[in-house]
Formats: C-alpha cells, structure tokens, sequence
C-alpha cells in the first residue's frame, strides 16, 4: 500500500487543517484528534483519497464531520471520556479577547460555529467553507449572518457582566 | 473588548496552527492500516451472519443508503442473529440507553458496516428491547435511531434520524409484540377518538418537526401541532394524561392539548434565550410539565446562574429558584414515586422537599458519577441515572433509586 500521497499532505498540511478545526471545535487537543482521525481516514480510504480534486479539503471535510457529532448534547459523555485519558495538551498563546471569542464560539449552535470558525478564523472563502460543511453558499451566508448576531450578544453579556 | 469584526481575525487559526503538536506519520498511519483491516474483518463477518440467519429468521439484508423503507413487520433477531454477535465481540458499540416506565429497557447500538463519505458516515443502528424478562434484538438496519416512548413499554422508533433537523425515513413501534411501521397520515388528528399516545416525529422537510396523535389500534400516526417559533436544539418531551390530553414541553413554553384537541399555552417567563437557558423538558409520571432551566440575570455567562424549575399549577405557570449553580449545558429531572421531584445539573443533584416543589435539599455531590454527563429517567417505581451517549464506553454505569440517595447499578446487558 502506497501512502505517499497522504504522508506529503501530512506534512504540508497537518497543522494547518487543525488551525482550522481549533474555531470548530473550541479546544486544541480535540481538534488534533479529529484531524489525525481523518488522516487515518485517508489512508483506510486511500483510493478514493487519491481521487479527490483537493485532498486538503477532503481531510477537512472528514475532520468537521468528525467534530460535528461531538457537540450533539447525547455524546458529550465520549468527549469527556477522551479527555480524561488524554495528556494535557497546550492551548495556543490567545490574547483574553480571543480566548473569550472562542468561549463564546462554543456557546453557538453547531451549524453557525462551525461556518463562523472557517470563514473567519480560518479566512477559508466561503465556498470552501459551503464544501467543508456540506451546505449550499446561500446557506452558509444565512449561517454566518445569524452566527455573528448570536457571538456579539454572548460577548456583550459577557462584557457587562465584567463590568458589572 | 474589541468590536467583533477585529476579533474575528485568522490569527487565532494561525496560533492554534503554531501550537498545535504533529505526531510521527508513522503512528497515523498505523491507526489507519488498523481501521482497513478492522473494516474489512466486518464486512466478512457481516456477509457470513447474513448467510447464516437468511434461512433461519425473515430478516432484511441492510441495505445502502436506499429511499425505500421496508414496509410491514420487523422480525426480531434471536440471540444468535447479527446483532446480538456484533454486541458480544465488540463490533457494536453501546449508543444509547431509554429507560421505559413499565421496567422496560431500549438499548441502542452502532457498528460500522460501510466506508464513509461525506454524506454517509457508514454507521448502521440496531437496538435491544429488554422487557418482560425476554431480551430481543432488532437487525442492524437504521441509518440512525431517535428513539421516545410513547407509553409504557411500547416505544416509538425512527429510522434515519440523529436530532432535531433529521428527517426520517420511516418510524416504527417497538415493543414487545415486534417492530411495526407506522404509517403517517397527512390529515389532521380527529380527536372524537382516543390515541395511545403524543410523540414529536420528524417526518416532513417542510417543518423542523410535528406533533402526531398515534393510534396503535390501525398503526397511524396523524399530525397535531406544528412548531413554527425557532428551531428546537432539543427534544422536548411529551406525555400524555389520564384525561387524554398531553402536554408539549419545549422552548419558552409549555402546551396543553385537551382530548378535543384545543391548545393552551403557557409562556415561563424570564427564560430570554432558551437554546442556551433550557436544560430540560419533561412531564412527569403524574403528568405534570416540567422545565428545568438557568436564569442568567444578573450576571453574564461565566457568573454562578440561578437553577429553576417551571410547571403549570392551576392554570399557571409557577417557577422555584432550586439554587445557584455554575454554567452549565446539562440537566434534567425525574419525579421520585413519593412527588417529590430530583433535578440533576452538571455536578449537583437537588431534591424537592414536597410534591409541591415549594423548597429543595441539596444532596450535594453523586459519589459513583465518573463525569457529570448524566441525565436522570423516570422509570417503573423509580428514578434512574443513565450517561449520556455513552458510545462505547461499556463500564459506565447505569444506577437506579427510589429516593435520590441510594443507587443500584442496572445491568445493560441483552
């Protein structure tokens, strides 16, 4: 089996694609996890993997599925799980805006989270961010419009409790 | 704080992308040699099962993601059919647990059967009805399982469903007597006749869900209610009483719907933003609607939240402050076969003094929880805790009460 292919996108790729789900997911160890899930992916499916026109955006789209199914409130338990048994990974050195930006991220809705963390915080144009998802653009726009009314009230509830 | 267009910047991805530790690719691709010959081993094992229960049990190949359900009956797998082998040797992975109100059990399992793609995740679903003292176990053939219970023991099932926002392919009953397709009328229910029960089924693209009268009688389901105010992230729950009307319990808001079918809606008020304030919908064995929720003012989403709990009493909506609590995205409630009423949230398990809910005792931490990813169930003559999608993790236990301070471990096993 040849996994050339999936090791050089590895390479190129890796920490770029987990820079991406960190938005999604709100946690960096979470996101390396559905990342080198989908790499395994890739390689358990290298065929098709070698058919795809961007593998990059193949693995992305496997790694937000991935983390879609962690925030449905009925498997929280298996998320809690894997942390429990995973060594304390580092967080990235955030500013405390953005460290509450993203504590707010996780506050929303998966379907908005997930289009306002591609769109913005991984500066992903938004057809990628309607492939990524699996959604029509008119509908990622939809999501991103919404998304961002729900994340500037949660901040400013947040900013008046502060000062409060 | 910065105004959201400067903190919506690439930066935060780049610093994650900085910080973010690379394995060896030799280990990933390890995992993922594992995974071929793990699908493969499956997919052998699946075909040899099919070949061996073909003769012995009328049971449907799993099929791909194909738009035509079967119709009819469902047989039930014996104890050597596919699931029950998948379940033994691990192939199938525990998903999910309902505690039915007669002492019944519905477990649901996972296994995979396919390869994924991006709209197929080539997971398939199976479930095993514990129930007077039998085991029985479904074929692993739904391409996802949203399961209620639409009354004691008898259970409602639909095929191909995760959440709210799924659509269905199909909705069965399940119970004892077998897996039966429901059929789901277009026109509305006629309330000159009396149903077995309410249950929220997600059937039509056009309406994110509606409320069906189901009859078991004629196996028909015909639509109530539609909700029209905002997108549920929750189910609500729903329960019928003994005067043949039920309560909707969702949202901002608790429904009651008379034998005639007439609605009256009761709005909790304070609740601002109940995808994020809600924690739990139920109506209670007695038939009493319950929302549990967290009233965040004063303060912001990081301060200590006041617990409530709303119910309708005598034509009104009547909330008790139960404490304060530290944010949280869970809880739940279970009423105790004395009225009085437990409510779990996150790390704290509170009961009610009376049947009245007027005060609470804090029975302060549950020691055997591993995680607070626990959700509490009403079951036959108690309350039970069971974990949240437990997805595998088989040592996680299941415990039930009659009081909310002594629990014993059920036994999840077909």
């Amino acid at each position: 089996m040849d996994t050339d292919l999936v090791r050089q996108v590895y390479a190129a790729s890796y920490r770029r694609l987990v820079g991406q789900l960190y938005g999604v997911c709100g946690d960096l160890g979470e996101a390396e996890e559905v990342v080198q899930e989908a790499f395994a992916r890739a390689i358990q499916h290298e065929r098709k993997f070698r058919r795809a026109d961007n593998p990059e955006a193949w693995l992305r789209t496997v790694a937000v599925n991935l983390s879609r199914s962690r925030w449905r409130p009925r498997i929280l338990g298996e998320r809690l799980q894997r942390k429990a048994h995973r060594a304390e990974s580092s967080q990235p050195d955030l500013s405390p805006d953005h460290v509450a930006l993203v504590a707010a991220l996780k506050q929303l809705p998966a379907a908005q989270r997930q289009v306002i963390a591609l769109h913005h915080l991984a500066d992903l144009p938004v057809h990628e961010v309607a492939e990524a998802v699996g959604a029509p653009v008119g509908t990622v726009k939809a999501r991103l419009s919404r998304g961002r009314s729900a994340l500037a009230e949660l901040l400013a509830d947040r900013e008046e409790a502060s000062h409060a | 704080m910065r105004d959201l267009d400067e903190l919506l910047d690439p930066v935060v991805s780049r610093r994650a992308s900085d910080a973010a530790r690379t394995p060896d690719f030799a280990a990933v691709q390890r995992w993922g040699v594992q995974r071929r010959r793990r699908a493969r081993v499956a997919a052998v094992g699946a075909v040899v099962a099919v070949v061996a229960t073909a003769s012995a049990v009328a049971v449907e190949v799993p099929s791909d993601r194909s738009d035509t359900a079967p119709a009819g009956v469902i047989e039930y797998e014996g104890p050597d059919g596919e699931l029950a082998r998948a379940i033994e040797s691990g192939e199938a992975k525990l998903h999910d647990v309902y505690l039915g109100r007669n002492d019944s059990l519905l477990t649901v399992w996972r296994q995979r059967v396919s390869e994924p793609t991006r709209s197929d995740p080539g997971l398939r679903y199976g479930f095993t009805l514990n129930a007077d003292g039998s085991a029985r176990w479904s074929p692993a053939r739904f391409d996802g399982v949203l399961v209620s219970e639409l009354r004691a023991g008898s259970y409602l099932v639909q095929d191909g469903a995760h959440g709210v926002g799924d659509v269905a392919r199909a909705v069965y009953v399940a119970d004892v007597d077998g897996i039966r397709r429901l059929d789901v009328a277009e026109t509305s229910a006629d309330f000159s006749i009396r149903y077995d029960g309410f249950a929220k089924l997600s059937v039509d693209r056009r309406a994110s869900s509606q409320v069906y009268a189901v009859d078991l009688e004629t196996l028909t389901a015909w639509p109530v209610a539609e909700e029209t105010d905002g997108a549920f992230l929750d189910i609500g729950t729903i329960g019928p009483t003994d005067d043949g009307g039920f309560w909707l319990v969702g949202e901002d808001r608790m429904t009651y719907l008379d034998g005639d079918g007439e609605q009256t809606r009761y709005r909790i008020a304070g609740m601002r933003d109940p995808s994020i304030h809600r924690l739990d919908a139920e109506v209670t064995r007695d038939g009493r609607p319950v929302s549990v929720w967290s009233d965040f003012s004063p303060g912001g989403l990081h301060d200590p939240h006041q617990l409530k709990v709303s119910t309708v009493r005598d034509g009104e909506v009547v909330t008790n402050h139960l404490g304060d609590v530290n944010y949280s995205e869970l809880g739940s409630a279970a009423l105790l076969p004395d009225g009085r009423l437990l409510v779990y949230a996150g790390e704290t398990l509170l009961r009610t003094t009376d049947p009245r809910w007027r005060s609470v005792k804090d029975l302060g931490p549950v020691e055997w929880l591993p995680s607070s990813f626990y959700t509490l169930h009403e079951a036959a003559g108690e309350v039970c805790l069971a974990p949240i999608g437990v997805m595998g993790q088989q040592d996680r236990e299941t415990r039930c009460s009659t009081d909310g301070q002594s629990w014993e471990p059920v036994d999840l096993t077909p």
